[in-house]
């Protein structure tokens, strides 16, 4: 057959969870990056906020230039106190003082120049280029000459020896200087400041991770066959908390590691008797098919067809029922979504698939029904019920009695909320009271019981009734002559609002 | 009554056959979806048994297929797997019923049996119930060639429970089918009806069972010799 499932999905889901548990492996360089990232961003920042000012201190510097050529403009008319011999001389010029110790204190770096109206070269220094202005304001702009950026003030001014160009060069610019000593003085500090803090900061960070790595290796360690719990007292109080969480899922990984290797094991077992019989029987039948007497023939009586018959069902049934076990395993049920289950139609759909069952031993199978619903798995339910009632009509006696009730209950729950009841009663032998907590127990029979039952039924609507966040329980369901008889197996839940 | 069995296992296919054969049915019986297609081309037939772990092509979409050939046999579902999702998606692509492995065959005698009875139903005017039958069309209900007289709410009553056998049916659906006939019927009336049948059915073999706080259900006296209990 095609219909088989592939890996266990119980391995799967421990795979999974363990390949979770490796997690903290990528936090801690995340932790550390994002560390490193939040220090040292906010100091470059820092860096570059200090490089701007420089730089605007710099522009002041170039501004305050600008300013002392105005000013040392008008000394420079001044400065010419005659005019040539010819128009083509150079006028007679007697350098103020304050511009002669300008350009002495940049020498080689300033310079002047007097031309005459037209532009043409009359005194000075001659490479400093021609710019005729078209105003008697100063202007300033900037040239080149052998490397050397000068900033230049040209005007236009009516002096003693008539209307002349001045122009007055200074190379020491400011701006220039700047950029030149930005990079040593501004950019190289402030780098290297950042790469000391980056190391620094790093080596912290490291240091201070030391703890969160020593407990992700200690992570690592673990595997889904030794999940013992980290020693919280080892790591830093900061993770503490994350430490026991840790530990919390570890157990209870182990815990479903663990039932579900008693599981298996149980299963394992418990299945083996029957299919022992069957091929016990199977196996003497072929062998005395094949004794030469009898010609490779067998006839089987009735009750031993019956017999072989009985044990593939309670084979059949076992297997049916651990896979509804181990489906309606509480901690899987969680995450699934709920529904609206209208509790009268179940208990009208599960009487229906039992009256055969209940017919063939003369027992009454009834309904005692009132309008309920609930929220939850229908198809668990139904597997529920059906347990609850295949027990009843299976332990009672010929000519009994099986009820099954539905309704709304009177009392209140605990958070003063609306409830509702699902319940079997059957009028049978019922359960020692000393008995009835083990019996939701798995593989679990009372001692002395007879029939084919396997022990799980019980234990399946258990696990049900837990994935409803609800509880069964058991009682008498009566007395006779003063002694407890028949059982009631009831299911309480809140009613969705 | 001529049935197709699709499924590869030929034990489990072995065994249905056998048991299906000794409960009077003819069987056809091929081991892949391909073969079923060739088969259904030139043949027919009342019911089919269709596994949904085939190779290659698997049962949900043989099913698929015959639907859309426009093949409107009754189809029963095997399935190795119960899950909610299967079985809705098999009664959406048209399948008719589902038997989840392992089952026993007494209940799939039965489905098999309620199948035909609906598609019966469906298509020809008699409902049969072990020895009984009901000609709609006629209005005359025979049991081994005898004519039952049956009176107007009687044979609502007896065409109602019919349908529904195996399952019982709800006194609440009875009344509601009643209501037809008279608009102040109460439940004890449907009392009345149900012990005059059970007087001209229990001759023939057929009990008229009482579930209680349900309704009612029809009964093979003595059952069928399969249906016996399983031994301790």
């Amino acid at each position: 057959m095609r219909e088989t499932t592939g890996a266990d999905p119980a391995t799967a889901a421990v795979a999974e969870r363990a390949a979770a548990l490796s997690v903290p492996a990528a936090m801690k360089s995340g932790l550390q990056r994002r560390l490193l990232l939040l220090l040292l961003a906010p100091l470059s920042l820092f860096a570059l906020v200090s490089i701007y000012f420089d730089y605007e201190t710099a522009g002041n510097a170039a501004l305050q230039q600008d300013q002392q050529l105005r000013h040392l403009a008008p000394l420079l008319a001044d400065s010419v106190l005659a005019p040539g011999r010819t128009a083509d001389d150079s006028p007679v010029m007697l350098l103020a003082p304050p511009v002669e110790e300008f350009i002495k204190a940049r020498a080689g770096f300033a310079g002047y120049r007097v031309s005459d109206a037209d532009g043409r070269f009359l005194a000075g220094d001659a490479w400093i280029s021609m710019v005729v202005p078209t105003t008697r304001e100063p202007e300033f702009h900037s040239m080149e000459e052998n490397g050397v950026t000068y900033r230049v003030v040209v005007q236009r001014v009516r002096t003693a020896a008539g209307e002349l160009i001045l122009q007055l060069a200074d190379g020491s610019d400011a701006r220039q200087q700047w950029v030149r000593s930005v990079f040593f003085k501004v950019l190289l500090p402030n780098l290297m400041l950042v790469l000391a803090a980056a190391l620094a900061v790093n080596w912290a960070v490291t240091r201070a991770l030391r703890p969160l790595l020593a407990l992700k290796e200690a992570v690592e360690r673990r595997s889904p066959r030794d999940l013992s719990a980290i020693d919280p007292q080892s790591t830093p109080s900061e993770v503490r908390p994350l430490v026991a969480s840790l530990n919390g899922l570890f157990a209870l990984v182990n815990d479903q590691a663990e039932g579900q290797r008693r599981f298996v094991a149980d299963a394992a077992h418990q299945l083996r008797t029957p299919l022992a019989g069957l091929q016990a029987q199977v196996e003497a039948w072929a062998q005395a098919a094949m004794a030469p007497a009898a010609g490779r023939q067998l006839t089987l009586s009735a009750d031993k067809i019956m017999a072989l018959r009985s044990a593939t069902r309670r084979a059949s049934q076992l297997a049916n029922q651990l896979l509804a076990l181990s489906r309606a395993d509480a901690s899987h049920m969680a995450g699934q979504p709920v529904h609206r289950v209208d509790l009268k139609d179940l208990c009208e759909s599960v009487l229906a698939l039992h009256l055969d069952a209940a017919a063939a031993k003369g027992i009454d199978l009834g309904l005692e029904v009132r309008f309920a619903q609930v929220s939850g798995h229908e198809w668990l339910l139904r597997e529920l019920l059906g347990n609850l009632v295949d027990n009843a009509v299976k332990y009672t006696a010929p000519g009994g009695t099986v009820t099954i009730r539905c309704g709304p209950l009177e009392a209140q729950g605990a958070a003063g909320e609306a409830q509702v009841f699902l319940e079997v009663e059957d009028d049978g032998p019922g359960i020692p009271a000393a008995e009835r907590a083990r019996v939701l127990e798995r593989f679990y029979r009372v001692p002395g019981t007879g029939g084919e039952g396997n022990g799980l039924g019980l234990a399946i609507a258990d696990e049900i009734a837990r994935a409803h966040r609800a509880q069964l329980t058991l009682e008498a369901a009566g007395s006779r002559d003063g002694v407890a008889c028949g059982l009631r197996v009831r299911l309480v839940m809140r009613s969705p609002a | 009554m001529r049935l197709l069995l699709v499924e590869d296992d030929v034990m489990l296919a072995s065994g249905i056959k056998l048991g299906l054969s000794d409960a009077g049915y003819a069987v056809d019986w091929v081991g892949s979806a391909e073969r079923a297609e060739e088969v259904l081309q030139g043949e027919s037939f009342d019911a089919a048994i269709i596994d949904i772990g085939l190779p290659n092509i698997d049962g949900l979409e043989l099913t698929r297929r015959l639907r859309s050939r426009g093949l409107a046999m009754p189809v029963l579902i095997l399935t190795a797997r119960d899950a909610l999702e299967d079985r809705v998606q098999g009664l959406d692509l048209g399948a008719d019923d589902y038997m989840v492995k392992p089952f026993e065959l007494p209940e799939l005698l039965a489905r098999l049996r309620a199948l035909l009875r609906r598609s019966q139903a469906a298509t020809s005017a008699i409902l049969s119930f072990g020895a009984l039958e009901l000609d709609s069309a006629n209005r005359q209900a025979r049991a081994n060639g005898q004519l039952i007289d049956l009176g107007p709410r009687e044979w609502t009553v007896m065409e109602y429970l019919l349908i529904h056998a195996p399952k019982p049916a709800s006194k609440e659906k009875l009344l509601a089918a009643l209501t037809g006939w008279d608009k102040e019927i109460t439940p004890n009336a449907i009392e009345v009806y149900v012990s005059r049948l059970r007087g001209k059915l229990e001759p023939h073999g057929i009990a008229l069972r009482s579930i209680r706080g349900f309704g009612y259900r029809l009964e093979l006296v003595g059952g069928e010799s399969l249906d016996a209990p399983a031994l301790p």
